[in-house]
């Protein structure tokens, strides 16, 4: 059977089906992405930050961290993260989260899947998005990415947003306030303990992440908090 | 999207919609009279189609609601949601005389054609025309616009490339330069407005419902096959119930060449350039080597001739399929050449208007392309390399573009087209074959 690139609708080539047949094991994940456009995504380079993955010319903190140690007096929020914000990347995101188009999630997922699923965490925790996005969009762009690869447990809720996170400049990004709050029944669920994973899409500043973690540390403070955001 | 408020309060924002089609997720409360509605996305018998596009859709939302990604880009169609038409009538006054501030004069050949133009927008019948890359299709056009134009009516040029939309422009805004031409594609982010004449990409013929009296589709033939039922789709809806479309092409479809037959569409031919030259056939080169080896070398054979051309000290353009080739084949070339002046350019690159234009200015001798510079661009003396001509994403029609770059110019009628390949295709034999048959008198 020809599958069809879900980013630029070219039939799959049949090469990849002859490097399945040669490794058996990866022949249960059906391909959504094309060669081509496979090699549109770049996988973040060496030297980079040791605290946030940002991608730079040396192994020292980068200045986002910088800042998050004086304010934070060293408590760093450990992030993983796997791509560059390159061109095919603003690509995707932009049809995926502005045009809403759900099925790229899949591309997301495969892009991600065998490097994310290395990372053990007692706990996965996407970060919500705004209600009022939920609401157009009619799905959840950062859940429907996660909850296909690892046990999500939903612990935060966010406020609805008056300027939305990609509208802002880096300054005014920084100095967002904190907009996630805990769910009301949220002791219905289970309770967080040991190592918790923050997941998000993109990671700018490491506001909005350093944001959740506060909440969570106030609640959970026994917990150990990491974050994975797919793109830097 | 529209602001749905003030669209129906507003009579000057609903001029703007006449002829437009555009979604709305909930009903709107007034119905204004000419107002119309169907659902999104419509159930048959074998599937789910899209209203906008005519797509089958087999993408759901977890609410298990379809939703179609073919036409995505002008806004989501789903399931639930409303596609609003407008279709009131434009009213005719302060019509001019004539609207045509072009001088030129049209060659015996391009006069026959726009005469037979003229007759089908009359007939509000449908046309194909089949001419040469290079014979001047745009000043054909000038008479039958500014017909339609006197008597009121309203006029969309549509092509599949935006590179082709900005090239048409400027040539019509002057050739008309009293009215205000509508120019829309992808990459102007505003909605359409009401003119009279709009020039814009086949894909925003979806925001248009029998809006039009005549549409011309311009180089039909850049559109990827799968595609074709959304254009056909799209310039059915834009279209008014009576009205005419008309084809431009070089390479006919069979489709296309049965209604011809069948009488359903009226045909006009025009085998000789504006210049009256022939078309340069391609030099076909069959390589036993690898193009490429290892990334490092390049083909004896290809190099010997490159050589050969670089002496003829003209521009040279040097097509390859694959992006990620460019870099490559330019590295090696530039220690090979080091006294050429080397760029290269694809769909995504920024610099692509700048480098093209340095070019064509004579401050470039090599161009390394992909398939994005195959129509539109008119270089002078150019001579064409095409590699690995039989890669699957050359069809026939793509090498018949490319190879109409070459003898553009009155003074320089002929050129090198050269057709590099492993493997003689049936891409590469029908193009051979379409060109020398416009070549047989
Ligand atoms: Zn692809
Ligand atoms: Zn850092
Ligand atoms: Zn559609």
């Amino acid at each position: 059977m020809t599958d069809f690139c879900l980013v630029c609708n070219q039939p799959i080539r049949s090469q990849l089906d002859l490097l399945a047949l040669l490794s058996p094991k990866k022949t249960d994940q059906e391909h959504v992405l094309c060669a081509n456009c496979r090699a549109e995504f770049h996988l973040l380079g060496q030297p980079r930050c040791p605290k946030c993955d940002r991608e730079q010319e040396d192994e020292r903190l980068c200045v986002d961290c910088e800042r998050w140690e004086r304010m934070y007096h060293g408590n760093f929020l450990v992030n993983h993260s796997l791509f560059s914000y390159n061109e095919g990347m603003h690509e995707l995101v932009k049809n995926y989260k502005k045009y809403g188009d759900y099925e790229l999630r899949k591309v997301f997922i495969e892009l991600i899947r065998s490097d994310f699923c290395q990372l053990q965490y007692d706990f996965y925790v996407p970060l919500p998005t705004d209600p009022k996005h939920i609401a157009s969009r009619k799905f959840d762009t950062i859940s429907s990415i996660f909850e296909e690869i690892c046990p999500l447990t939903y612990v935060l809720e966010k406020q609805t947003n008056e300027m939305p996170q990609s509208q802002k400049d880096r300054k005014q990004r920084m100095t967002t306030k904190q907009t996630f709050y805990l769910r009301e029944n949220f002791t219905e669920s289970p309770q967080l303990s040991g190592r918790v994973l923050l997941l998000d899409d993109l990671y700018t500043t490491g506001r909005t992440a350093y944001h959740a973690r506060d909440i969570l540390q106030k609640q959970f403070p026994t917990c150990q908090f990491e974050s994975f955001c797919i793109i830097r | 999207m529209m602001g749905q408020e003030n669209v129906k309060n507003n009579n000057q924002e609903m001029n703007k919609l006449r002829g437009r089609q555009w979604i709305e997720t909930t009903q709107l409360m007034s119905q204004r009279s000419g107002l119309t509605f169907v659902s999104g996305i419509v159930r048959y018998s074998d599937g789910y189609y899209c209203n906008r596009c005519g797509t089958i859709c087999v993408a759901q939302l977890p609410d298990q609601t379809f939703y179609c990604r073919t036409c995505i880009a002008l806004g989501r169609v789903c399931q639930t949601d409303f596609l609003y038409r407008y279709e009131a009538e434009q009213i005719k006054q302060d019509l001019q005389a004539n609207y045509l501030t072009w001088e030129g004069e049209l060659t015996p050949s391009q006069q026959k054609i726009s005469q037979e133009l003229l007759n089908s927008l009359a007939l509000k019948q449908d046309h194909l025309v089949h001419a040469v890359t290079g014979a001047g299709k745009t000043e054909m056009l000038f008479e039958v616009v500014n017909q339609a134009l006197i008597q009121g009516e309203r006029v969309c040029l549509a092509t599949p490339r935006i590179d082709v939309v900005n090239e048409l422009y400027p040539r019509f805004q002057q050739a008309f330069n009293t009215i205000t031409i509508g120019k829309y594609h992808g990459q102007e982010y505003h909605e359409p407005n009401f003119e009279n004449l709009t020039i814009c990409t086949t894909h925003q013929l979806l925001k248009f419902y029998h809006a039009f009296d005549l549409i011309i589709i311009d180089e039909v033939d850049a559109f990827p096959f799968r595609n074709n039922a959304v254009l056909n789709f799209g310039a059915k809806n834009a279209v008014k119930t009576i009205g005419s479309r008309f084809f431009l092409t070089a390479t006919p479809s069979k489709e296309q060449l049965a209604l011809v037959k069948q009488k359903k569409l009226n045909y006009s031919l025009l085998k000789r350039r504006f210049h009256g030259h022939h078309l340069p056939v391609p030099k076909l080169k069959m390589l036993i080597r690898p193009t490429i080896i290892k990334n490092k070398r390049l083909n004896h054979y290809f190099l010997f001739l490159l050589k050969q051309n670089i002496a003829f000290k003209k521009p040279i353009l040097i097509f390859v399929p694959k992006i990620r080739q460019l870099s490559i084949y330019r590295e090696i070339l530039t220690k090979k050449f080091p006294a050429l002046r080397f760029e290269t350019v694809y769909s995504g690159d920024k610099d692509r208007l700048a480098k093209v234009a340095s070019f064509r200015n004579g401050e470039l001798d090599i161009l390394l392309t992909t398939t994005i510079l195959e129509r539109g661009v008119t270089i002078k003396h150019v001579q064409v390399f095409i590699l690995d001509a039989d890669d699957a994403i050359y069809n026939s029609a793509a090498l018949i573009q490319i190879a109409g770059r070459v003898g553009r110019a009155k003074d320089d009628p002929n050129g090198n087209i050269y057709f590099f390949y492993h493997q003689y295709t049936a891409n590469i034999k029908a193009a051979v074959k379409e060109i020398k048959g416009m070549n047989h008198d």
